[in-house]
């Protein structure tokens, strides 16, 4: 496995862990300390600025009261005195105290009477224009006059002027070496600070560099003078280019200021010097660090870690020998030992799996090189890899070697390559699963063969292979193309059965054909027969009547023949009343017969009636049924039948009400006639159920005797009955069948039984079709 | 990657660190201050002009700053004194040209800037005076300049002006030749002109003002010539001693004395002395102008105490001077030519131009103590020959 370039070596590790784990931080902490100590000592300079401005205000002041005290006591003793006593006491004054560079004694006109130290070139001057000399009102109060040079030394000097009670004034031009001494005093104490006295205007009175006050500087741009100062006061503030920290006191009695500044950065010096050397120090003290965990760290950590991955790679390289020596591994750490252990384990476990893969490897090869089944294995450019001897055997490659240097598209057919996948590409998507293709084998000869492979990754190289088998199945090729040979020509043989029964179906359609017209001429036959039938029928029916009419009028027409001749012979009696009694009977018996030929008449007439006719409206069936109980109440009396309506309310048709009627007449009497006939205990019942949406099946049953089996299919025809010649007409169903499947749409069916009795069944559509007209 | 990402880290840190040090270097470099020196004489009696030109200096130099200096670097002044001695004055010019100025304003004697500019001249360095007045200075295409205009006739009209307004027909002179390059030629252009004009010289004295000499000797050996009247041509605490001396001596003789003495040094130390004196000034007191006004009033405020015509003279050469850096960019290389460019400068009173030998024509006013005070008399301008 390669390094990542970007892993560092442990030396690097430790020296940046100690840097930023060690080095930092306490860094940060010794430059904080000194930020700390900086910041406190800024308070103490601030402290120590306002004692050292109080001190030196309070010196300046008590030299001014000292030269003041000593001025009034010139004063005193110059007072009314003579101008040498005065002069004596003046030079002892001057003498001794050394407060002045000069005493003068003026006269009321401000000439100079007495100066000390005497100087003639002097003495008589007039000093009436000196700044503030004149300023001095009251006596007994002394005056400090502004900064001036002094016109005996050239220096600058300030004048403290008290005035005599009489007349005239003492002035004393003040050594302002009294100042420049105190400040170098306390100069010395500290040497960065710069301590200075000015007047009220700026006008520098004492300060380190002599040479500024003897040229009159002037600091009053000094921003801290610029401040309305009260009394004592500190500020940081900007001084030619440089930052200081200053502190200024006034003089409340002349509104001199004394001022103590230093520049920040002089403070900051020091600070910067103990930081630089913290920062050098700690830098030693890393690389010491560093230096001495480095010898330690490459003899404890570094060496056997070497050993080990020497080790290691040997291992890798297969050099099982020195992998299992261990030459100077040396004693570390706990961890490192036990790695090596846990290494040396790994070892002689690698060994055993190596021993098994070699094992294995040798059965594969064997394997490889005895099986009947080509294998290979191509890389992604095409060219062989491995082959085994059964694929050298299949393609009729002289030996292994000519094959190798062979590409797969050498042996392939490009066209049947495309033809059979869409996308032939060499690559990780490759699955080749029962590819069936032609090969070229080394003779030029073509062979069919079934290829299966997989694209694999070798895992040492990364690089992909497809590893596949070949089988030669040219043969099976050809047996199964044979085979498709023999399907086709089973499929010529049903197709041409196929033509034939068509034709046969054909015929027999014609046939049908043939046979149905022939039924529907039957059919007319038949109905013709029918026809014929009820010809017969009506002329059977009404022959008899009408042979009883035509018997009688004749019987009648003799009598009356008869009763003419005896009319014509006179007329008696016996023969009127026989003749009336023969015309009676004879006449009642034509009426009777007549009556018969006109029911019959009428019957053949309702057989024929006009269903388009009928009325057709809404209606509740239980209502017509029981209409319809109420007219045939008469003869279910005679009859001595209960007539049960058991329909329910609701059931709601839009037919036709009065054929629906007529069926049940027809219905009721059929019943009455066949199968309750000469029975006591007769029972009608008419029930209804819808069924479905739009239909009802209406019950129509007697407990009669029932139908014969065998009259059953004939009960619909016409004129079939059983009573012929008793008073049925054979008529009566043929008109409820009639009525139901036609005016009515609907259809009847009998079930009968002689135990259980008649039951028609009508199943009727709630709505009527609409008739064709 | 935690180690390309220290590294990426260190880069930046490195680049920060350079660009910051540029940064802080060419910050440096654009604000180095322009340096300038001033030179005067700043200590001793006489120290008053220095300390009052010096002043109207740093208040000019205030001004530049205050406007964005030199091309965005601030003008710095580096004073030194030259104790009112021509040996000093070389040996402070050399110390300040050693230490890199490009220019030097200074001295306010006519002594100390002819020694002073045999120094500067060699090095080709600009000086420039404020208030050397003396004609020796005038006509030299040199290094050096001045704001100051040469007394030449402004004395001979003062000795118009002294022996026919004041009518007085017999003058003694007294001067001091420790300023001999102005005193001398002052009195000979005086006295030139006075004998022209028909007046007689009684006496002339001459003295060193640093020997401290008994004055009473030399005023009463003037005195032996019976003069109807003195001039004095010393500094200005020179001229009040002498003032006194001869009051002291009970001699009501008028007084008159020449531009140096110009200051409140004079009328401080004068006492009643000066009283009447009449003296040549380069200044109008009476002067409306606004620019002056208001370098009146910031000079007060700043330092104090008015200003004198030394301080208005000193903050004029400054500014001049500013305005030639200007041009070269705070360079000393073309800073004569600059110069010489000067042409209708806004001073205090009035505009000015330099010739071409970098001297400048301006007025002169007579001016009278009355009171201890200045009091303007008249402009003093020189009479057409007869």
């Amino acid at each position: 496995m390669k390094q990542p370039e970007s892993s560092r070596s442990i030396n690097l590790v430790l020296l940046q862990l100690i840097f930023f784990r060690l080095y930092i931080p306490l860094l940060v902490l010794g430059i904080g300390a000194v930020l700390g100590g900086g910041y406190l000592s800024v308070q103490n300079q601030i402290n120590k600025q306002y004692q050292v401005t109080r001190t030196m205000a309070q010196l300046v002041e008590y030299h001014l009261e000292q030269g003041g005290r000593i001025l009034d006591a010139v004063v005193r003793a110059s007072d009314g005195q003579d101008i040498a006593h005065a002069s004596v006491f003046i030079r002892s004054t001057w003498e001794s105290y050394g407060y002045f560079e000069t005493l003068y004694y003026l006269d009321i006109e401000d000439r100079v009477t007495v100066l000390m130290p005497d100087d003639p070139r002097y003495s008589g001057l007039d000093l009436s224009n000196l700044p503030d000399i004149k300023s001095n009102k009251n006596p007994g109060q002394m005056t400090i006059s502004r900064p001036y040079i002094s016109v005996r030394t050239g220096e600058p000097t300030v004048l403290l002027i008290q005035n005599l009670p009489r007349a005239g004034r003492i002035v004393g031009e003040l050594k302002l070496g009294v100042f420049q001494r105190e400040i170098t005093n306390i100069q010395d104490k500290s040497a960065m600070d710069s301590l200075f006295i000015a007047d009220q205007n700026g006008t520098l009175l004492a300060h380190p560099q002599v040479a500024l006050v003897r040229q009159q500087s002037n600091i009053s741009n000094l921003d801290l003078f610029r401040q309305n100062i009260d009394k004592t006061q500190t500020s940081v503030y900007r001084y030619e280019g440089a930052y200081m920290i200053g502190t200024v006191s006034k003089i409340t009695r002349t509104g001199w200021v004394v001022i103590d500044q230093v520049p920040l950065s002089d403070l900051g010096r020091g600070y910067a010097w103990i930081l630089s050397e913290i920062i050098v120090f700690s830098l030693l003290v890393w690389g010491a660090l560093w230096w001495g965990v480095h010898g330690q760290l490459r003899r404890r950590v570094v060496m056997p870690l070497e050993v080990l991955s020497r080790k290691t790679k040997a291992l890798t390289e297969g050099d099982y020998p020195f992998a299992d020596t261990f030459p100077g591994m040396p004693q570390a750490f706990r961890e490192l030992e036990r790695l090596a252990a846990d290494f040396n384990l790994m070892c002689e476990r690698l060994k055993a799996r190596e021993q098994a893969l070699r094992d294995s490897e040798l059965r594969y090869r064997g394997l490889f090189d005895q099986v009947p089944i080509g294998l290979f294995r191509v890389d992604f450019s095409g060219r062989f890899q491995d082959v085994n001897p059964a694929f050298v055997n299949i393609l009729g490659y002289p030996d292994r070697e000519s094959l190798l240097r062979q590409s797969v598209f050498g042996i392939l057919f490009r066209r049947s390559v495309n033809r059979r996948l869409d996308h032939f590409h060499l690559d990780e998507s490759l699955n080749l699963a029962h590819l069936e293709i032609r090969c070229r084998r080394y003779d030029g000869s073509r062979i069919w063969v079934l290829i299966q492979g997989l694209c694999t990754r070798d895992t040492e190289t990364g690089e992909y292979y497809c590893d596949g088998s070949i089988q030669d199945i040219t043969e099976r090729k050809k047996f199964v193309e044979s085979l498709a040979e023999s399907g086709r020509l089973l499929e010529k043989k049903v197709a041409d059965r196929t033509r034939e029964l068509k034709l046969a179906n054909e015929e027999l359609a014609a046939l049908l054909a043939h046979l149905q017209t022939t039924q529907e001429r039957l059919v007319q036959t038949e109905k013709f027969a029918a026809l014929g039938a009820l010809v017969a029928g009506i002329s059977h029916e009404l022959g008899t009547p009408i042979g009883n009419c035509m018997m009688l009028a004749s019987t009648l027409n003799d009598a009356l023949h008869e009763f003419e001749g005896e009319v014509a012979g006179g007329l008696r009696r016996s023969s009127l009343n026989r003749f009336l009694d023969d015309l009676s009977s004879g006449v009642d018996s034509l009426l009777r017969n007549l009556y018969r030929v006109a029911e019959l008449v009428s019957n053949f007439k309702e057989v024929s009636v006009d269903q388009a006719s009928s009325r057709r409206r809404h209606f509740d069936l239980q209502e017509i049924i029981h209409e319809i109980e109420i007219a045939q109440r008469p003869v279910l009396e005679r009859a001595v039948c209960v007539f049960y309506n058991e329909v329910s309310a609701g059931i709601d048709l839009e037919s036709y009400p009065g054929p629906l009627g007529q069926i049940l007449v027809n219905l009721t009497s059929n019943a009455l006639f066949h199968g309750l006939n000469g029975r006591t205990d007769g029972e009608i019942h008419v029930r209804a159920k819808c069924c479905g949406d739009d239909r009802v099946l209406l019950e129509f049953a007697d407990n009669g005797c029932g139908i014969p089996a065998e009259n059953i299919p004939k009960i619909f025809d016409p004129f079939f009955t059983t009573r012929l010649g008793q008073g049925g007409s054979g008529l009566g169903l043929h008109i409820v069948y009639n009525i139901t499947t036609g005016i009515l749409g609907g259809s009847i069916r009998v079930e009968s039984s002689p135990e259980a009795g008649t039951r028609f069944l009508l199943e009727l559509p709630l709505v009527a079709p609409i008739p064709d007209i | 990657m935690g180690e390309r990402q220290t590294k990426n880290w260190m880069i930046a840190l490195f680049l920060a660190s350079i660009a910051c040090a540029g940064w802080l270097a060419l910050k440096q470099f654009d604000t180095t201050p322009v340096s300038i020196g001033f030179v005067g004489q700043l200590t001793g009696k006489q120290m008053e002009l220095g300390v009052q030109e010096r002043d109207g200096a740093l208040l000019a130099q205030d001004a530049v700053n205050a406007n964005g200096g030199i091309k965005g670097r601030p003008l710095k002044l580096i004073i030194s004194d030259d104790l009112g001695e021509a040996n000093k004055a070389k040996e402070v010019n050399r110390a300040l040209i050693a230490s890199g100025v490009v220019a030097i304003i200074g001295h306010p004697t006519s002594a100390q800037s002819l020694a002073g500019m045999e120094v500067t001249n060699a090095a080709n360095i600009v000086l420039i005076s404020p208030t050397s007045s003396s004609p020796a200075l005038s006509g030299k295409d040199d290094y050096f300049f001045r704001v100051y205009p040469s007394f030449k006739d402004s004395a001979q009209a003062f000795a118009g002006y002294v022996y026919q307004k004041a009518r007085v027909p017999r003058i003694a002179v007294i001067l001091d030749t420790d300023n001999a390059a102005y005193a001398n030629t002052y009195s000979d252009t005086f006295i030139g002109r006075f004998k022209f004009l028909g007046g007689e010289v009684t006496g002339q004295e001459a003295f060193s003002s640093k020997k401290q000499p008994d004055l009473t000797a030399v005023l009463l050996r003037l005195q032996a010539g019976n003069p109807s009247g003195i001039l004095i041509v010393a500094s200005d605490i020179d001229t009040a001693l002498i003032a006194q001396r001869i009051r002291l001596l009970n001699w009501q003789i008028p007084l008159f004395t020449s531009a140096w003495a110009q200051t409140e040094t004079l009328i401080n130390n004068g006492g009643r002395a000066v009283e009447g004196m009449r003296l040549e000034q380069s200044f109008a007191l009476n002067s409306q102008a606004k620019p002056f006004l208001d370098f009146r009033q910031r000079f007060e405020s700043r330092f104090g105490r008015s200003p004198s015509f030394g301080a208005a003279f000193g903050y004029e050469a400054t500014l001049v001077l500013a305005d030639a850096l200007q041009k070269t960019g705070g360079k000393k290389e073309g800073l004569k030519e600059a110069l010489l460019a000067t042409r209708g400068f806004p001073g205090l009173m009035d505009h000015f131009s330099l010739d071409r030998f970098g001297d400048v024509e301006r007025p002169f006013y007579l001016s009278e103590i009355r009171e201890g005070k200045f009091v303007f008399l008249e402009k003093l301008t020189l009479q057409p020959n007869r």
